[in-house]
């Protein structure tokens, strides 16, 4: 296989996007936005069809990855012909000067080849990611053996079976197109995540004003987690065995991917709950199909987003009459959401669930256990292991994993000031025109807590997990929303300073 | 609170550096390995000097060789250029610790103004500036770093002149095969953070299983013997179902197997708990998975080609 497969996959994806985006007129954009938002709505919609064709029974045979790609390809063809007979209305010009497009240039452009230097090489992309992408690739059926067939005494080796298939049917799809397996090409389709997410939060923002949306995009550009995490940890060796470790967050895990469909979903609803588009939501539902499709804790972004959008709309102020409806955006944008990801719920729910089985941990009794000292002997490996299984000894769950979250948080080296921005835009007080602040940060503190409770009743060793990266590629997810809270909270500030000089 | 904002904002965008080296340093590491993942170019991590001296010492006592009788050959007390070594550092510390037991060092160092002695300490030295003659009569060579010029040098020369065999390499920079080419046995007190999958032993078995079991066949693996070990790095099962996929790979209680760090600890107990299964498991296991080969394997964290042996499951049901 070369990365011929790989590249017309993403030609594919962006098509199928471009296909699915609503007019210029109603959604004004940049091209670099727009090719953004077209990627991430494309990959949405294509694992989204892939994952219900499978479900009605139908393998991933080669002839099925091929008409998919074909039929998202045409249909954008169709529509990128159709917009200049129409003579559509002209993309916007991006925002920012020169100096803040080359460097968040720069990085999308080094995150992109980053991704690509060496094949994958990371417990969790080979072996939960990859070897399902592989199933996929060699025809196996979704509910066939090489998926459910763990249990028994004798079963057939396979972790985290119910993790989703959205990484494996991307990987499996520049399989076909490559005509065969490359465990550098395949992730070709996956090194977009971290370029895309800046101008989908600057897209999400563009009503603040070109100084919000230049803003929020570089505060997501320049948060260093979007390539690597905590980079200092075991100085020099993530620096001299660069790329070579579980620390580089490119590649071929899901943590990115739902990072960026959470943004693209939030941009969409920003813009749809102020001009009303149906199309926006109705994109904005796909692309949260599309973040279920990528990792388990899509399904918390979408509940928890669901829930931070109606406190926003049960809040003071009421909408004026005639002014776009946001619960409208909201409701088309949730609906479709699960009307999406239901084929892949429905599945999920007949796949082994041999270990993260939440909803059976969450009991009374285990949060309870909680706030108790924990078991302090535990058999552990490795170093940094070692030095979190020390810190954690005796101490109540709840309040290591308040610490991981809150040390976390101010940890410059892998978020920079990411957090602290955060949270002095939250809105904290009712206030007219902090509606869609409101919402962002309650999606992101709600999400937050969420993932607090799953920390609290895992049965995972918690200091294990730390070592191997969490809290912080959960937190991960909520990188979009976080800095259109931080970008919008810049442009109130400077209009109202503003406003005050005037005066 | 606009002022804080604007100024927190701009301070974020300092954080840019961190991509920016990070991604400098993976294309330069991608060149230097030629953008592929191999053992080798993971840089080795050297043990502490006291874990370093006291496994040295542990290996004497379980050879029942008194540390008085022991003479090391000590290579690379300076570092690279030459310079006086420091107080703690690695290689003053590792030898300070190995006079203390008691074994006689001859260090392969000119010490001619005293100065190496006297950082030393007392105890039994002897200075070499030629490294071949401080092995004359040398029970074990120890390497305490990656110096070039230590490197270089004749090691078959090196092992004739000695009366022992083994080489205590610090450096991570001496490979497997030695025994082969100079009759050295290698110690080597260093680790590397490589992947198991990165393991040359381990894709050479790979590469083997795949050339003989067509991709539409199932192999069955079964652990012979006692699971010493819970280590993850023990999960081998996991890293050959990877590469050999599409091929199903089946295990006794996979599910266990394949769980949590906690739940795999348990499947070591259980598997243990029902002792040896012998060849009335083998068959069960065959017949209820259908698999058409089996994988027989020694539990642990290090993968020994010679411990794994895949057979055609007619040749294990006979």
């Amino acid at each position: 296989m070369t990365a011929l497969g790989g590249l017309i996959v993403v030609a594919a994806a962006w098509l199928t996007g471009r296909a699915l985006l609503p007019g210029r007129a109603s959604l004004e954009r940049s091209a670099w936005e727009e090719a953004c938002l077209a990627f991430i709505a494309g990959s949405s919609a294509l694992v989204v069809a892939a994952m219900a064709l499978c479900w009605t029974g139908l393998a991933f045979s080669g002839g099925l990855a091929w008409s998919l790609l074909a039929a998202g390809a045409l249909a954008g063809l169709a529509r990128i012909r159709r917009d200049r007979a129409a003579a559509a209305a002209p993309l916007a010009p991006a925002p920012g000067g020169r100096a803040a497009q080359l460097l968040i240039g720069a990085l999308a452009a080094g995150s992109v080849l980053g991704a690509l230097v060496f094949p994958m090489n990371e417990f969790d992309a080979l072996l939960h990611f990859g070897l399902k992408g592989k199933a996929l690739y060699s025809g196996a059926s979704v509910d066939g053996q090489a998926f459910t067939g763990v249990l028994g005494d004798f079963g057939r080796l396979m972790t985290h079976p119910n993790y989703p298939l959205g990484i494996p049917f991307l990987e499996a799809f520049a399989a076909h197109a490559g005509g065969g397996w490359s465990e550098r090409w395949v992730q070709l389709p996956l090194a977009f995540w971290s370029a895309c997410i800046p101008g989908l939060v600057a897209l999400g923002l563009r009503p603040f004003g070109g100084r919000a949306a230049i803003a929020g995009a570089l505060v997501a550009a320049c948060t260093p987690m979007l390539v690597v995490r905590d980079l200092f940890a075991d100085w020099p060796f993530n620096l001299v065995d660069a790329g070579m470790g579980a620390d580089i967050m490119l590649g071929g895990r899901g943590d990115l991917a739902l990072a960026a469909t959470t943004a693209a979903a939030c941009a969409l609803l920003l813009r749809a709950r102020r001009s009303g588009s149906w199309c926006a939501s109705a994109l904005a539902g796909l692309c949260l199909a599309g973040g279920v499709m990528m990792k388990n804790e899509g399904v918390a972004v979408l509940a928890v987003l669901a829930v931070a959008l109606g406190i926003t709309l049960l809040l003071p102020p009421r909408p004026a009459p005639g002014a776009p409806r946001p619960g409208k955006a909201a409701a088309i944008a949730l609906g479709l959401g699960i009307a999406l990801a239901a084929p892949w719920l429905q599945h999920r729910s007949t796949l082994p669930a041999i270990d993260e089985n939440y909803s059976e941990h969450l009991t009374a009794g285990r949060l309870g256990a909680a706030f108790a000292p924990e078991q302090a002997e535990r058999e552990f490996f490795g170093h940094r292991a070692h030095e979190e299984s020390a810190a954690a000894a005796g101490r109540a769950r709840a309040a290591v994993v308040a610490e991981y979250l809150g040390t976390e948080a101010l940890d410059l080296v892998s978020w920079g000031l990411l957090w602290p921005l955060f949270l002095l835009g939250i809105p904290w007080r009712l206030r007219p025109g902090s509606e869609d602040r409101r919402w962002l940060a309650l999606l992101v503190l709600g999400t937050l807590a969420a993932y607090a409770l799953i920390l609290l009743v895992t049965p995972w060793y918690l200091p294990s997990l730390r070592a191997t990266g969490i809290p912080e590629r959960l937190m991960l997810h909520l990188v979009g929303p976080a800095a259109m809270v931080a970008g919008a909270a810049l442009a109130r500030d400077r209009a109202a300073s503003m406003s005050r000089s005037k005066d | 609170m606009a002022p804080l904002l604007r100024l927190l904002q701009r301070l974020h965008l300092l954080a840019a550096l961190i991509p920016l080296v990070f991604l400098g340093a993976v294309f330069v590491q991608g060149v230097s390995s030629g953008f592929a993942v191999k053992e080798s170019a993971y840089t080795p991590i050297r043990i502490e000097a006291e874990l370093a001296a006291e496994s040295i010492r542990q290996g004497w006592e379980s050879r029942r060789q008194p540390p008085a009788s022991r003479v090391v050959a000590f290579w690379g007390l300076r570092e690279q250029g030459g310079g006086a070594p420091d107080d703690d550092d690695f290689a003053v510390v590792l030898a300070r610790q190995l006079l203390s037991f008691g074994a006689t060092l001859r260090v392969a160092e000119d010490d001619a103004g005293g100065g190496l002695a006297a950082l030393l300490g007392p105890g039994r030295i002897s200075f070499h500036p030629d490294p071949l003659a401080a092995c004359d009569g040398a029970t074990e060579v120890v390497l305490a770093n990656a110096r070039p010029d230590l490197l270089a040098l004749d090691l078959k020369a090196a092992r004739d002149r000695m009366d022992g065999r083994f080489l205590v390499d610090c450096s991570g920079e001496v490979s497997m095969g030695i025994f082969k080419r100079t009759g050295f046995i290698l110690l080597p007190l260093y680790f590397l953070k490589s992947p198991p999958w990165a393991d040359p032993g381990f894709l050479d078995f790979v590469a083997e299983v795949a050339e003989r079991v067509p991709e539409d066949q199932g192999i069955l693996l079964m652990p012979d013997g006692p699971l010493e070990t819970t280590n993850p790095r023990s999960r081998w099962f996991l890293h050959l179902n990877y590469f050999l996929a599409p091929r199903p790979l089946f295990l006794p209680l996979a599910s266990e197997a394949c769980g949590t760090a906690e739940q795999f600890q348990g499947w070591v107990e259980h598997l243990n708990l029902a002792g040896p299964g012998g060849r009335e498991l083998t068959r069960r296991g065959l017949r209820a998975t259908g698999a058409e080969w089996l994988i027989e394997y020694q539990h642990g964290e290090q993968f020994r080609p010679s411990e794994w042996t895949l057979r055609p499951a007619e040749e294990a049901l006979q």
